[in-house]
């Protein structure tokens, strides 16, 4: 069936007819390089002396939305903001709103109350320094939502704390749990960067400060600029 | 300095396969170039004549080259030959280059570029198949009735002119050629090892398929449509169900029942048609008895078409296309992971083994 003109040992094998271009100029491939493990071998240390990692973009969420034990940075003064203007701007494509930081006096001229978030952000941290700015509340201490998360918050500068919400027991509170061990996970390795720098980070690109800001004028339903 | 190989086989089998079964190999060429790539012997072996190992070197100084080589290395199992040790496939090269994301204008209807060999060899402007009508030898081929209409001497004429034509496309690859670019010899090797390899051995195993359930639920299949319409079609009993009672889905009627149901909003392709794709169903589950209909939706077709490829063996073996979507994923349609996850049931493992599944 096949052909047999064998010149090189092979059974069936034939020399007889070029198939492709022998003219065509000499070309090779070549092999891939044998598996080195140095490759690959980590050349820098995890932090190099008094460089710590440069912390980039953070989450941001509340305490409950954590799910996880917390600890909130216990220096007040340095690592929690002051209260601070929200809006919350649809963005297309995406299926959360965006949340905005938004000069106070533009809100105020321009969205309802309702549309307005204030509350303070604090450097907080999951266990083994995941960290994120954790929403603190400032208005409504009233609610029950909110007294009970203000204590979470309170309780973990301090202690490795976990807010979860009642409402299946019926109760319209957070309960904040403290770990059973206060050694359960490792204290954590606060960064040294300034909160101003972190939220500047966070929020790049996402603060309006001005009237034709593209977040501004979706919430208010203006032409967006094309210039 | 790397080295070069030492010798290139560039390779096709020609096959029949029923659907689900392994193949049935029925003859093999090999062009073997050497290290310049230039013509040095052509093998070409027919049903008979295959002896228990390739007729080529596989070692470490030889790259084996072939066009979608999972198939081929599916016939290397099938034969019980062992692997080469270094694959470079050609279909992985071609989706590298050109699997990028184009500027759409909705305007135009977006349709899905064919990948297969001329299509490549197209894109790189190598010309061929002149004197062979390649889609009807493919296809008698494949479902066995190539006897009828060509001779073994045809045939393998017809695998000779693939291998030519990978041949040449594999210089144009390593080239590359305005639009694309040339292979990345190292990461298409890589690919190509896994993907070619991994998809042989899946194969060449299967996924058993628990028989006497499947051959049940074919056996009374109106009886199981009826059941299942009755319990998931949220449509079923009205004047105008989403469903015939044999199954098939209407797409005027699901427009129809989503305005009489009163659900102003569903998302629409560019087209304007509503989307019905498994995110579009996810993002309304919270219209009632939509989560019902999406299971409904991924189940029925599983059971009406019969779609899986089961073979003699009772082991379901779907096409797996590695890299076939337009974001690299595996294109593999008619397996049971692509279906409703209550359609897993249908897979059974021996008794005394166990099957782990890693998502």
């Amino acid at each position: 069936m096949a052909k047999v003109e064998n010149t090189a040992g092979f059974e069936n094998v034939t020399t007889t007819k070029p198939e492709i271009d022998t003219e065509a100029a000499a070309m090779s491939i070549a092999k891939p390089g044998a598996f080195d493990l140095n490759k690959f071998k980590s050349k820098r240390a995890a932090a190099m002396a008094n460089v710590e990692t440069l912390l980039t973009a953070l989450p941001h969420h509340s305490i409950s939305q954590a799910k996880d034990f917390v600890r909130l940075h216990p220096d007040e003064a340095t690592y929690w903001s002051p209260e601070l203007c929200f809006a919350n701007v649809p963005v297309k494509g995406q299926k959360r709103d965006t949340l905005h930081l938004i000069d106070e006096d533009l809100a105020m001229r321009y969205l309802p109350a309702a549309r307005i978030l204030r509350f303070r952000l604090a450097l907080a941290t999951k266990p083994h320094d995941v960290f994120f700015l954790c929403h603190v509340p400032t208005r409504n201490e009233d609610n029950t939502w909110v007294a009970s998360n203000l204590i979470a918050c309170e309780r973990a500068k301090t202690h490795w704390t976990q807010a979860t919400s009642r409402r299946e027991e019926g109760v319209e509170a957070y309960k904040p749990d403290v770990a059973r061990d206060a050694d359960a996970f490792p204290e954590p390795n606060w960064p040294t960067q300034s909160l101003v720098d972190l939220i500047n980070v966070t929020f790049a690109g996402r603060m309006i400060e001005t009237e034709d800001h593209p977040g501004l004028l979706r919430l208010i339903g203006a032409r967006q600029s094309v210039s | 300095m790397s080295e070069n190989f030492r010798e290139v086989v560039v390779c096709d089998f020609e096959y029949e396969v029923a659907p689900g079964d392994l193949p049935d190999v029925l003859c093999m060429v090999a062009y073997i170039l050497d290290e310049n790539l230039r013509h040095v012997r052509r093998i070409r072996l027919w049903r008979g004549e295959f002896g228990t190992a390739p007729p080529f070197d596989t070692g470490p100084d030889v790259l084996f080259v072939a066009y979608s080589a999972w198939a081929e290395m599916t016939c290397f199992k099938v034969l019980r030959w062992k692997f080469p040790i270094h694959v470079f496939d050609l279909h992985i090269a071609y989706l590298a280059a050109s699997n990028v994301l184009l500027p759409h204008c909705p305007e135009e209807v977006r349709k899905k570029p064919r990948k297969r060999l001329p299509d490549a060899c197209r894109a790189y402007g190598i010309e061929g198949w002149e004197r062979i009508d390649k889609d009807t030898i493919a296809k008698a081929i494949g479902d066995g009735t190539w006897r009828e209409h060509y001779s073994p001497e045809e045939i393998l004429d017809y695998c000779a002119e693939d291998v030519r034509m990978e041949a040449l496309l594999l210089r144009a690859q390593l080239q590359g050629r305005a639009g694309l670019l040339p292979a990345d010899v190292e990461r298409v090797l890589h690919w190509s090892n896994y993907a070619a390899k991994s998809v042989a051995l899946i194969q060449a195993r299967g996924m058993p398929i628990d028989m006497v359930l499947w051959n049940l639920i074919q056996e009374n299949r109106a009886a199981v449509i009826g059941e299942l319409l009755r319990q998931f079609d949220p449509s079923y009993g009205t004047d105008d169900p989403i469903y015939t009672p044999d199954g098939e889905w209407s797409y005027a009627r699901f427009e129809r029942w989503l305005f009489a149901t009163g659900v102003a909003a569903w998302p629409r392709l560019d087209s304007g048609r509503l989307d019905t794709d498994s995110d579009a169903f996810r993002l309304m589950y919270h219209v009632p008895g939509i989560e019902k209909l999406h299971a409904l939706r991924d189940s029925l077709g599983t059971i009406i078409r019969a779609k899986l490829p089961i073979g003699h063996d009772g082991r379901n073996r779907p096409s797996l296309f590695p890299f076939g979507t337009a974001t690299g994923r595996n294109a593999h349609a008619k397996s049971l992971y692509n279906a409703h996850a209550g359609m897993r049931s249908l897979m059974i493992f021996p008794v005394g083994t166990i099957g782990v599944y890693l998502d």
